[in-house]
């Protein structure tokens, strides 16, 4: 953190702003080849997915997963634990919330509502929890453990709602709707899902920044050995964010089958789990940055719909998600290379 | 009995051929310190580039030299941002993953759907393939996976006997070292990085000329993740990739006979079993409650940087 | 500070856009009320579809029937709007309608019945644009869907015909009612020709991949049996057959170029008597939305037959019986029909109703698996 701090200001908005319009223009090539006029594209992009209430609010509704997903990563990757699990917590989360919706006993209004917000969070965190023993305790390579549980935590979300969960007289892998009572409230043509995404956020930005937890994080971070030294257990560590950031996964679930599907389906996440770690990354792991891309994100995939009307494939926005990340990436060389007149302990070295 | 044994085997080759090439390359660029997480999007690049030569001239030749140069401008782009500029590998793994699949999709549009008169045949091999069990197994398969009978061993003698294959070691375990005995560590890695994607490619061409003839968006399915996985799986080691590719592939084989032969139990719980099985094997061939339970090279996604040595 | 000052900034920025988005709110909905009158020269329809429109399988099916239809009404292939890769996803599906609604278009098909429950939700808040849904029937849509088990009848029983053995194969992908219904069609079929047939089945459980395909033909093959049905999109499994000796079904289109020698005949998905009746009854203004569509024969077509490797005589047989079905002198789901857990489906005398048929929750006597 210290290092960064030292970037200009003006400097860490302006860098990633020049380096996705350098990925645009790059884009930009292949809608040529396509045969298409670039600029009447992107105009297109923002304009329908932004500049317009219903767009907009497709976008957001979008983002309200990659939100959840992308600060469950955020927070992982704080401690340098590469928790690429967020679609089975995800998956999990909405499994045991979702149990209780369809089949749990009917409480009032906000209680049903508060009781699934806490079983969506346990169901990701236990999921997770088994991730964070296998490596606290044997030290096992946490990113192949939480691959393949995203696999199983899939089938099995797959196998309920093939299943025993599947609505009567349905042809299709979705449950009945949720009681009416544990909708969450809308906020427009969203969901209240998006305030409680921003106050989770500021939470977590309050966690990170101002609490000793939150410091000792950032030591393990930097160095779990130094970190053993100055007597902070690192073992509880992986398994608190571990849990933290399985319970914001799973929480994801939460927000979409209260928020928006208002029923449980297979393949529920839909991949928003992965997206989440690019969310994460494009936004240096700050919370509140998280929701701001998520957002733009969100805005990605829904204008894929609109510019596909134009002629222009499907694959064109997909493209240009990587192809703005590549750049993004190059382009924080300009940030790193500060950082390289630092040495090791701390001293700064002057400049030139 | 026999009949299974042999269609379970015969079948877990392929598979597992079909991602070992990834899962070596990878092997060699973590080797050299650089993770690359794009598997999957190198991958599908590699099917898309060797099905369109394929689709153009027929030549099967020309196809695999199409796919190992895409897998090593990729490569080299890879490279460029991790080693030059010193980018999170995890991060570029994923921007490469995306930009893959997108890009695969995007030129590939025209030609979905379509077979190709060409691709790997089976080719008996003389005397070896009358071996009962093991020749039926081993000796009737395409050429990309008798040339991966000679890149496994080949591949162990290189990073465990040669002088080269101990700086390849050393290069991961310890950059600023070989950088002191005047060792071109950036050079070394952009080699590796190079040769890591080249070989990720034909895993995928594997997918496009041998496993079928055709080209679908996405059909990789996953596989660069297996890969991935096979990677920190074996220690870093190409022999026990091998086993662990099989033993992947035997497993998810088995799950599909067993839908048979006990059926009544939900298909998604079969589906499980390969994934279960990757974890309850790393958990035994990694586990801290092992001596030397970590292979991991050392400085793998650590950055390294000339001047700040 | 700065941190904080990013925070505000973040926050503030969040809100204007939140009210940009409110105050955009009017304006939109009415657009197309005024409009010219509806002919074929001036539709316009949207198709949303899961994968691309020329994926060899499903997707290709669907779009190239619609476009079929579209031909024989002449309307001009621009009045076409297609959005592809479209996830069966709440917000996908809403963020396409929308797209499509924002272009003018008067019919949407929505090609996976995967949408179905979105789609009806939006249909219902917009009654403008009509929206053709393929599966089940819901409300605010019209629904259709493909009496495949009847072609799978005609494959099953081409299959068994020519089977040395009385054990079949059929490799399927996820457990859906419409795979059921291909699969208890193969099935039923196959006991047409022999009483003693027998279907072994393996599930994918995923809608594409190829290596879980390839090894469930392989799977198959090595329980010795020769023949199987599919009902899977790739043509993986048309290939392992082809390379391993043993012969099957294409499903989706015509598969038969992709594996000469090893695809008998093709089930072919055949929309375009639907489409082109939801079409004119929404140029004449007639479109209703309560109607349901589920339809046999030419619909459930299957190809020509691979004259290599079917030989005469079955094909005159197979013929006979398609000609029987269409008849309605056989019943596919007639009685006496027992499911594999030996519970009676249909007491003899009496056939099933479309709507059980339409959402089957079983699999036939003679079919050895689960789902």
């Amino acid at each position: 953190m210290e290092k960064k701090q030292t970037v200009p200001l003006y400097k860490k908005i302006l860098n990633p702003i020049i380096c996705v319009l350098l990925g645009l223009a790059f884009s930009a090539i292949f809608i040529i080849i396509s045969g298409f006029d670039p600029l009447t594209v992107f105009a297109k992009m923002i304009s329908y997915s932004f500049l317009n209430s219903m767009g907009l609010y497709g976008s957001i509704n979008g983002a309200l997963p990659l939100m959840f997903c992308g600060l469950s990563v955020a927070l992982a990757f704080r401690m340098k634990l590469n928790n690429i699990g967020a679609e089975g917590q995800f998956a999990i989360g909405a499994v045991l919330g979702g149990w209780f919706a369809l089949y749990g006993p009917s409480l009032p209004a906000p209680f049903g509502l508060i009781v699934m917000f806490l079983l969506c969070a346990l169901g990701g965190g236990l999921w997770a929890a088994i991730a964070a023993a296998l490596k606290a305790y044997w030290k096992i390579n946490e990113t192949i453990v939480t691959l393949m549980f995203n696999y199983i935590a899939l089938l099995f979300l797959d196998y309920l709602c093939y299943g025993p969960w599947m609505a009567p007289k349905q042809t299709t892998a979705i449950t009945p709707l949720i009681p009416d009572s544990m909708y969450l409230p809308g906020l427009g043509g969203t969901s209240s899902a998006l305030i409680l995404a921003v106050v989770i956020a500021l939470l977590l930005q309050f966690y990170l920044q101002r609490t000793t937890g939150g410091y000792q994080i950032s030591v393990i971070r930097d160095s779990s050995q130094s970190a053993t030294y100055a007597g902070i257990s690192v073992k509880r560590f992986i398994f608190i964010v571990f849990i933290l950031s399985g319970a914001l996964a799973g929480l994801a679930g939460f927000v979409k089958v209260t928020g928006i599907l208002h029923r449980v389906q297979a393949q529920l996440p839909g991949g928003a789990g992965y997206t989440g770690i690019v969310v994460a990354y494009l936004s240096q792991f700050n919370p509140l940055v998280v929701i701001l891309v998520a957002i733009l994100f969100g805005g990605l995939q829904n204008s894929c719909a609109a510019v596909q009307i134009m002629g222009v494939p499907s694959q064109i926005a997909t493209m240009i998600q990587g192809t703005i990340m590549i750049f993004v990436i190059a382009g924080e060389f300009l940030n790193h290379y500060k950082i390289s007149f630092y040495r090791e302990d701390g001293m700064e070295v002057p400049e030139q | 009995m026999m009949a299974l044994i042999i269609s379970i085997g015969a079948a877990a080759v392929v598979y597992a051929v079909s991602i070992l090439y990834a899962a070596i390359g990878e092997i060699f660029s973590q080797r050299a310190g650089i993770m690359n997480l794009g598997i999957e999007g190198i991958m599908l690049m590699g099917a898309v580039s060797g099905f369109l030569t394929v689709y153009h001239t027929n030549s099967l030749a020309l196809a695999m030299l199409a796919v190992i140069c895409t897998g090593a401008i990729l490569g080299l782009v890879f490279a460029f941002l991790t080693v030059t500029l010193q980018s999170d590998q995890t991060v570029c793994g994923m921007a490469f993953l995306i930009f893959g699949s997108g890009l695969s999709g995007f030129i590939g549009k025209k030609v979905t759907g379509i077979a190709t008169a060409v691709k790997f045949h089976d080719i008996s091999i003389p005397l070896l393939h009358k071996i009962p069990v093991i020749g039926k197994i081993f000796f009737q398969q395409d050429l990309l996976v008798y040339c991966m009978y000679i890149i496994i061993p080949l591949s162990i003698f290189y990073i465990y006997k040669t002088r080269p294959g101990l700086i390849l070691r050393a290069l991961g375990e310890n950059p600023a070292a070989l950088d002191t005995a005047g060792i071109h560590v950036f050079a070394l890695r952009y080699a590796y990085v190079i040769f890591g994607c080249a070989m990720i490619a034909i895993s995928g061409a594997c997918i496009t000329l041998s496993y079928t003839n055709f080209w679908n968006e996405g059909m990789t399915g996953g596989k660069g993740w297996i890969a991935f996985s096979l990677v920190a799986f074996s220690r870093w080691n190409p022999g026990f990739a091998a086993l662990g590719a099989l033993l992947f592939g035997g497993i998810s084989i088995l799950g599909i006979n067993l839908q048979i032969y006990l059926p009544g139990i939900p298909t998604q719980f079969y589906s499980m079993l390969p994934y279960a099985a990757t974890v309850v094997a790393l958990i035994i061939t990694t586990g801290s409650f092992r001596k030397q339970h970590t292979a991991e090279p050392a400085a793998l996604c650590q950055k390294y940087d000339r001047e700040g040595r | 500070m700065k941190k904080k000052l990013i925070s505000i900034l973040l926050v503030v920025a969040m809100a204007a856009m939140l009210l940009t988005g409110c105050s955009g709110n009017s304006g939109n909905q009415t657009k197309d009320t005024a409009k010219a009158k509806l002919d074929y020269s001036n539709i316009k329809i949207g198709e949303i579809t899961s994968l691309v429109v020329n994926d060899g399988g499903w997707c290709q099916a669907t779009h190239q029937s619609l476009l079929a239809a579209m031909k024989e009404l002449g309307i001009p292939e621009e009045n076409l709007k297609v959005i592809e890769n479209v996830a069966e996803d709440q917000v996908s599906v809403t963020n396409a309608y929308n797209a499509l609604a924002s272009e003018g278009v008067n019919l949407i098909v929505g090609a996976s019945a995967g949408y179905a429950t979105f789609l009806s939700e939006l249909a219902g808040k917009n009654s403008n644009i009509i929206v053709a849904q393929q599966g089940d029937q819901v409300p605010n849509l019209i629904g259709y869907q493909i009496r495949n088990y009847e072609g799978m009848f005609l494959a099953g029983y081409a299959c068994a015909l020519m089977s040395p053995t009385d054990t079949l194969g059929f490799a399927a992908s996820m457990s859906e009612a419409s795979v059921r219904g291909a699969i208890n069609g193969y099935a039923l079929g196959a006991k047409y020709a022999n009483p003693n047939a027998k279907v072994k089945l393996v599930w994918a459980n995923s809608w594409y991949d190829v290596d879980i395909e390839t090894q469930s033909a392989k799977t198959l093959i090595n329980q010795g049996i020769k023949y199987m049905g599919m009902e899977a999109s790739s043509p993986a499994i048309p290939q392992t057959c082809q390379e391993n000796g043993a012969y099957c079904i294409g499903y989706n289109v015509d598969m038969k170029d992709l594996a000469p020698k090893a695809v008998l005949f093709s089930y072919m998905w055949n929309f375009a008597p639907i489409y082109k009746d939801i079409i004119t009854s929404v140029v004449e203004g007639k479109a209703d939305t309560s109607k349901y569509y589920y339809e046999g024969g030419e619909c459930a077509n299957i190809s020509a037959f691979n004259e290599a490797i079917v030989p005469k005589d079955v094909q005159d047989k197979v013929l006979q019986v398609k000609a029987d079905l269409a008849s309605g002198k056989i019943k596919v789901f007639g009685g006496e029909l027992k499911d594999n857990k030996g519970n009676i489906l249909v007491p003899a005398g009496q056939t099933m109703s479309d709507d059980k048929i339409n959402t089957q929750q079983f699999l036939v006597e003679n079919v050895i698996g689960s789902f």
